[in-house]
């Protein structure tokens, strides 16, 4: 779906990317993780074509996206950080935007806006931050492109609303889609990421499935802490220990997403160890 | 379906844009037609066109049928001139706005497609619509100065209309005979055209060159260029025509040298044909140049 290969790009005094190389098929959602400045967003930039690389290359579908084209542009959806939303009521909106996105459903997108509850004869300017969130989100769905990525999409939605989301978005999935969230916000991707991608000083220091993750790490909160050998990370918490472990049972736990993104931060090269071996 | 240039989706994207931009542009053409009205209204109480005419005794009624259709060429012109920079210098959104760039660029159209769009709307309809809206202001206006009391000059007190200079487009005898800009602003009308085009052109490049204050960055650009031009145009060509021609050049501007048809002008050195071809393109080749570069521009750009 998506092909990056050895990708460099630099703002004018900050190289961003050197030499980064990853792929993102299709049927999956990922969680795109990392710290501030990391370039999370510059990689959805690349992806979309909205900056050139200095070399290497990004194609989507096989198409190259710094081309811009518009039966590349057709297959994406970019919903950034920084929003904008033009000062037109909902219908008119997908009446003069629908058609750019042939494989848009108007049913799905009916279904969306019924669910994340916004009101279809408002004007989009006029709505509350989240509500132009949501009201985007749900538009970003029904378009039904194959790529769609999304940029904190969570931020400034209210508890409600994450919920709504997270229920949205797994309705959403399929075999052809090809989904990436970036957040900072792990807490609002949990049970519905598959696939987790860390990106560290320009390069991705993890990528895995949560499947695989589930395999080889173990989860787990006590108050007491496990023997040293056996932790990959532990935290102190209000509520006791959260522990990262090694998996030796082979029993599957539920994936704590902070827990692993700080474990691969704190500890990258063992982490890579054990899922490169 | 071609990656290049596709009506449907052309019209698509033409459609999507008046919509999304509607109520801009409403609030746009209000003032311009506000604005229009004031200045009419204000122009004509300040001048001495009808109400004091009688105290010009020596003055014919012709004069003043020609100072009406001069003041009506002025504020057509006048105001297409600074409605066009205003109007232009928004066009390709507004790229100091990222979220509101990343939308615009990630629409599935081509770069060729955006381009045209805003061309059509913020060079084309723009002009479409300010001349209707003079219209609207201008016909009126008229009717009340024939309503006068000096009714007598009523036929000479006529609307100026652009159709009706449409033929001077075509004569490089009037776009050329500079000095007419002075007696006859009218006579000027296919001048004012290309500079209309050319100033249009030159903020739209502007609006997506710069990302940040492109408005007033555009401005400083614009006069840094008129120097330049200026320069070129007082100091270079007077230099080098010096140089090509020693026979006392610099007394002669080229208008003065085109309209006497002396030795020393363009006339003399190109026949009037392929002078009327380099002057015509030279007249337009700098919007059609400024377009082409706004649209390279719009191809290169990141956000």
């Amino acid at each position: 779906m998506v092909d990056i290969q050895n990708l460099h790009y630099s703002y004018k005094k900050k190289k961003v990317f050197e030499g980064l190389t990853i792929t993102f098929e299709a049927g999956n959602i990922y969680g795109l993780l990392g710290k501030n400045g990391t370039g999370k967003s510059t990689l959805f930039k690349n992806i979309c074509g909205l900056l050139k690389p200095g070399k290497g290359e990004v194609s989507i579908g096989g198409e190259l996206s710094k081309l811009r084209k518009p039966g590349m542009l057709s297959k994406l959806f970019m919903l950034p950080e920084d929003f904008f939303v033009p000062s037109v009521k909902v219908k008119d909106f997908i009446a003069t935007m629908a058609p750019f996105y042939p494989n848009f459903s108007h049913s799905d997108f009916d279904r969306y806006i019924l669910e994340f509850e916004i009101p279809v004869d408002s004007r989009l300017d006029q709505m509350s931050m989240g509500q132009k969130k949501k009201a985007l989100i749900a538009f970003s769905l029904a378009t039904n492109t194959e790529l769609l990525l999304m940029d904190e999409p969570t931020n400034g939605l209210d508890i409600v609303s994450k919920s709504q989301f997270k229920k949205v978005m797994s309705s959403a999935i399929a075999a052809n889609k090809c989904i990436i969230i970036s957040t900072h916000q792990v807490k609002d991707i949990e049970n519905l990421v598959d696939r987790i991608s860390v990106i560290d000083n320009g390069s991705i220091l993890f990528n895995a499935s949560i499947s695989e993750v589930g395999k080889k790490l173990r989860f787990h909160q006590s108050l007491y802490p496990s023997p040293k050998e056996k932790v990959v990370y532990s935290e102190e918490t209000l509520t006791g220990i959260s522990e990262v472990l090694y998996n030796e049972s082979g029993e599957e736990s539920k994936v704590d997403l902070e827990s692993l993104y700080k474990a691969i931060m704190i500890h990258p090269t063992t982490i890579n160890n054990l899922f490169n071996s | 379906m071609s990656d290049t240039l596709n009506f449907s989706r052309l019209s698509l994207l033409l459609k999507n844009h008046l919509v999304e931009h509607k109520q801009k542009y409403l609030y746009y053409l209000a003032g311009m037609f506000f604005i229009g009205l004031i200045v009419v209204l204000l122009v004509l109480s300040f001048s001495n066109l009808y109400g004091h005419a009688n105290i010009y005794t020596l003055k014919t009624k012709n004069f003043y049928a020609t100072k009406w259709e001069g003041l009506q060429t002025a504020l057509y012109l006048g105001g297409l001139g600074v409605f066009s920079i205003i109007f232009s210098s928004v066009s390709f959104v507004n790229f100091n706005n990222k979220g509101e760039s990343i939308f615009y660029l990630i629409k599935p159209a081509s770069q060729l497609e955006k381009w045209l769009t805003e061309v059509i709307v913020h060079v084309f309809l723009f002009f479409v619509a300010y001349t209707l809206i003079y219209y609207v202001i201008n016909i009126p206006i008229t009717l009340f100065v024939r309503a006068s009391e000096y009714a007598g000059f009523m036929e000479e007190y006529k609307v100026w209309t652009v159709l009706e200079r449409r033929e001077n487009l075509f004569r490089a005898s009037t776009i050329f005979h500079f000095s007419t800009l002075k007696e006859d602003l009218y006579m000027a009308y296919p001048i004012c055209i290309s500079i209309y085009f050319s100033v249009t052109a030159f903020f739209m490049y502007g609006a997506v060159l710069f990302n940040r204050f492109s408005f007033f960055k555009t401005l400083i650009l614009g006069f840094l260029t008129f120097i330049v031009y200026t320069i070129y145009n007082t100091w270079l060509i007077r230099l080098l025509k010096s140089f090509l021609m020693p026979d006392d050049w610099n007394s002669y501007s080229y208008s003065n040298a085109y309209s006497r048809g002396d030795d020393y002008s363009f006339e003399a050195v190109l026949s009037p044909h392929w002078g009327d071809i380099i002057l015509y393109s030279l007249l337009f080749v700098i919007p059609v140049v400024l377009l082409a570069c706004s649209y390279f521009k719009l191809q290169e750009k990141e956000v």
